[in-house]
């Protein structure tokens, strides 16, 4: 007796949706899309809108006027903005690869079951995660006894180790990469190193995709170590620089006493215009908006990393 | 051996690690270098001490004169002690200038540390920030104890609560001796404001301390449409409504494309409305003895809740008609931010304060401004306290950066660099001894100056510069007038503790900004509201702070 097998459509695989639900999930999610989509596409018209349609229409979507004097002024010879963009895109690649480099290194050791003092150092890391001394020791820390005030390295050292990536990685070794691969290796006469670099290192790509996503995102959006202990305006990010006008826009036209006054008159009058402000928005979002489809593949796979063992 | 070339690796970069530490440190230690260098100008200074010593008996005379300077004489500063005496030294100086960086930055502070040099042997080291910065960093700097020697101790560096921490020098002493002619110069009242526990900690800058409102009208729309705002008495803010509301239809009459627009950007609010001397956040006030503006409210000496009084209630619907009569945008703070309207002449006029005089071309050469100053000056604690530059006690040279300040606040050289820069390279002296400050080279456009503050009240006392040719020649009597003829607060001079009710203050000033839209009109009951923020404020405790502020008030007064 033959037994009928109907044809697996979409429609009749289990777990699929209906198609009128289907419809409505979709529909929903386009919404919400554009709704995402929309005010990003609206900082890039205004970025690109003269003051004069800004003074007579507000931010609009279809502007009176658009002109590219904005990032004129923002890349005219010698101008700020190229030394911050150049500093922090240095920063952004350097620390990144520095700290990936030392964090898979810790991980990996941690990993091993051989380490002897391998409960000593996972707990070490584990209690930095939860404790931390505050703004002002580190503060103390790193100026009077590093002497990082004002250098690169700021933006390098003190953000290398994150514990939380380090287990996060250490999770990831141990359940995706076999043991038996490591004892194999070692019996073959592998260094530890050796087994780093040959083994360890082109399994890994995944989980070092997305923690060097986060850690890319994470330094390109730090502007408060700029603010507290740069000062050599080459070394300044480029978060730094938009907040630092954002924030003392919003100082003066809070503080009523100096809005009023002529002091606070001039000092408004020399803050750059809105479409400036919009325009250092545009250019310090397009590496990142660049970098994600990049790294998009190993998203997902970096996501469920942790989530299941052996 | 590939054990070995790891090994290898990881001593280099701990070597790295060390190399770091050298990297110039922020300190105030004088190096091999500089040392030598004091040394060969020593012989070169005795000349210049000679100098100074016939020029002291001048100093003093004009020290004794209590009246401060009208015209800019070029009084030059004196030492304490003859320059050869004193060893070089770097001082660190945190300041706040808008914006922090001019192209000529360095120029000018070159040329200023050749002049300190030559002074007082030390050069300063100034380190800029915005505003906003410079509140966290300084806030950092000083819980973190770092060595540094002045910082600017006006808006948002919390001089008050600093100075209470004793994160400032107290400067009683050192003043007869390192400062006497900023002593002599500024008024005793700004001293008095200044004084936290009964000590002196900062300098006050020394500008208009006084607050008087001004209207800088249109003159251009006004004489076409036919109204003049001088025709209405002018005492505050609240007067001048009158005004945009006969305006109004004139304007629209003759600028029938303007209808829809506002009259201005914004009224000047509550503050300039029914003046109050501020005892905490703007929120718990006094009455300005003499002007009395809170009716059936208690005089100088009590306080009370501004949001509870009959005038404040008034304001606010008063706001909400205005922004239904158009006469003020809906949302104002975020309305003509690039100033473009105010330039195109679309306004009836801007409402501010502290103006002397105007240009006719001040906003925009198509058309003519005049100023219309209120009848009355008033002044209180936290008008004098906003702008002042402190000695902080981490650093290693007190005295000498007080001689660095005195220096500032009094020498004509000095005063005039740091606000338009090199003479011949971005300003030019004209006949009369007023400046020009786009006559030189570097600030031929002025779009793209090379270096120019206007008017620089961060850095010290403004009567001793030369004054630029858009200001009257008289600018300093003036200026000198509204100081001395405005009304002093009952309360000047009292700052208050917050230390007993932190929550209070936190609790009270996040239902404070809460409703803060009350103040722009930007509600569709203002009543209703009002009566909803006087419950919170209750519920916030603004009682227990209202009686801590007078018993606190009472006990200063008592002494």
């Amino acid at each position: 007796m033959a037994v009928r097998v109907e044809k697996s459509t979409w429609r009749n695989r289990f777990n699929s949706v209906s198609p009128g639900w289907n419809a409505v999930i979709s529909i929903a999610m386009i919404i919400i899309a554009i709704l995402t989509i929309a005010p990003v596409v609206l900082v890039f018209i205004i970025s690109f809108s003269t003051s004069y349609s800004i003074a007579q229409k507000g931010y609009s979507y279809f502007p009176i006027e658009l002109s590219i004097e904005a990032y004129k002024l923002l890349f005219k010879g010698g101008s700020q903005i190229v030394d911050s963009y150049i500093c922090t895109i240095f920063y952004t690649v350097a620390g990144t690869v520095m700290s990936l480099f030392v964090m898979s290194m810790y991980a990996f050791v941690l990993s091993q079951k051989s380490f002897h003092a391998k409960k000593f150092y996972t707990y070490f890391i584990f209690f930095t995660m939860l404790f931390s001394g505050g703004l002002v020791p580190s503060y103390i820390l790193n100026v009077r006894y590093l002497r990082l005030y004002d250098t690169i390295w700021i933006f390098l050292l003190p953000s290398l180790i994150s514990a939380y990536n380090v287990i996060i990685l250490r999770t990831f070794i141990n359940s995706s990469i076999p043991d038996a691969l490591f004892d194999a290796a070692r019996i073959d006469g592998a260094s530890n190193f050796r087994i780093y670099v040959q083994i360890v290192l082109p399994l890994f790509k995944a989980g070092l995709a997305t923690i060097g996503l986060f850690q890319v995102v994470g330094r390109w959006n730090n502007w408060f170590t700029g603010m507290l202990y740069i000062e050599n305006p080459k070394l300044i990010p480029l978060q730094t620089m938009l907040q630092s006008i954002q924030r003392n826009i919003e100082f003066i036209k809070q503080n009523s006493e100096l809005m009023n006054s002529r002091e606070g008159q001039e000092l408004l009058a020399s803050m750059p215009t809105e479409s400036t402000q919009m325009a250092i928005l545009v250019v310090s979002v397009l590496p990142i908006l660049f970098a994600y489809p990049f790294f998009q593949r190993y998203f997902i796979h970096g996501l469920t990393i942790g989530s299941v063992k052996g | 051996m590939s054990r070995k070339i790891t090994a290898l690796i990881l001593s280099f970069v701990l070597l790295m690690a060390l190399f770091t530490a050298c990297t110039g440190g922020n300190g105030t230690s004088p190096t091999t270098a500089a040392t030598t260098a004091a040394a060969t100008t020593a012989a070169a200074t005795t000349t210049a001490a000679t100098t100074a010593a016939a020029t002291t008996t001048a100093a003093t005379t004009a020290a004794t004169t209590a009246k401060p300077a009208t015209t800019a004489t070029t009084v030059v500063a004196t030492t304490a002690q003859p320059v050869e005496n004193l060893d070089f030294v770097t001082l660190d100086w945190y300041n706040v200038m808008s914006p922090p960086e001019m192209p000529d930055t360095k120029m000018v502070w070159e040329a200023l540390n050749k002049y300190f040099k030559e002074k007082i042997n030390a050069q300063v080291e100034i380190h800029l920030s915005n505003s906003a910065d410079l509140r966290t960093k300084g806030s950092t700097m000083i819980a973190a104890g770092q060595a540094f020697d002045v910082i600017y101790s006006g808006q948002g560096v919390e001089y008050p609560i600093n100075a209470a921490n004793n994160a400032f020098v107290a400067l009683d002493d050192l003043l007869p001796e390192y400062a006497p002619l900023t002593l002599a110069q500024i008024p005793q009242y700004a001293w008095d404001a200044v004084r936290v526990k009964g000590t002196i900690y900062t300098v006050p800058v020394y500008k208009d301390l006084a607050q008087r409102i001004n209207l800088i009208y249109n003159k251009t729309m006004c004489d076409t449409i036919g109204i003049s705002p001088l025709d209405y008495p002018f005492e505050s803010a609240i007067d001048m409504v009158e005004f945009y509301y006969d305006a109004k239809p004139l304007r629209d009459a003759k600028y029938p494309e303007l209808a829809e627009k506002p009259m201005l950007k914004d009224i000047g609010g509550m503050f300039n409305f029914h003046y109050y001397d501020n005892i905490l956040n703007n929120h718990i006030i006094c009455n300005i003895p003499g002007i009395n503006d809170y009716a059936g409210n208690p005089d100088g000496k009590t306080v009370f809740d501004i949001y509870a009084t009959d005038e404040y209630r008034n304001f606010v619907n008063l706001m909400k008609q205005m922004v239904d009569d158009n006469i003020v945008p809906y949302d104002a703070k975020n309305y003509d931010t690039d100033r473009a309207l105010r330039s195109a002449g679309e306004f009836i006029g801007v409402i501010g304060a502290g103006s002397i005089s105007v240009q006719p071309d001040i906003y925009s050469d198509l058309f003519d401004s005049a100023l219309y100053v209120a009848s009355q000056a008033y002044t209180y604690t936290s008008k004098i306290t906003g702008n002042g530059q402190a000695i902080s006690v981490t650093s290693p040279n007190p005295e000498r950066a007080l001689m660095m300040l005195e220096l500032v606040n009094n020498d004509n050289y000095v005063a005039t660099t740091l606000r338009f820069g090199i003479e011949g390279v971005h300003h030019t002296v004209e006949p009369n001894g007023q400046i020009n400050v786009d006559g030189g080279p570097n600030n031929a456009d002025p779009k793209n100056r090379g270096y120019y503050y206007w008017y620089g009240h961060q850095v010290g006392s403004i009567f001793v510069m030369s004054v630029p040719s858009f200001e009257p020649e008289n600018f300093f009597d003036l200026m000198d007038e509204i100081n001395r003829t405005a009304i002093v607060a009952a309360t000047m001079g009292f700052s208050m503790d917050t230390a007993n009710v932190t929550t209070e203050v936190a609790t009270v000033s996040s239902v404070i900004s809460e409703y803060a839209d009350l103040n722009t009109g930007m509600v569709d009951n203002p009543d209703a509201m009002l009566d909803e923020m006087l419950e919170a404020l209750k519920a916030a405790g603004s009682e227990k702070l209202l009686a801590e502020a007078q018993t606190q008030l009472d006990a200063w007064f008592a002494k």
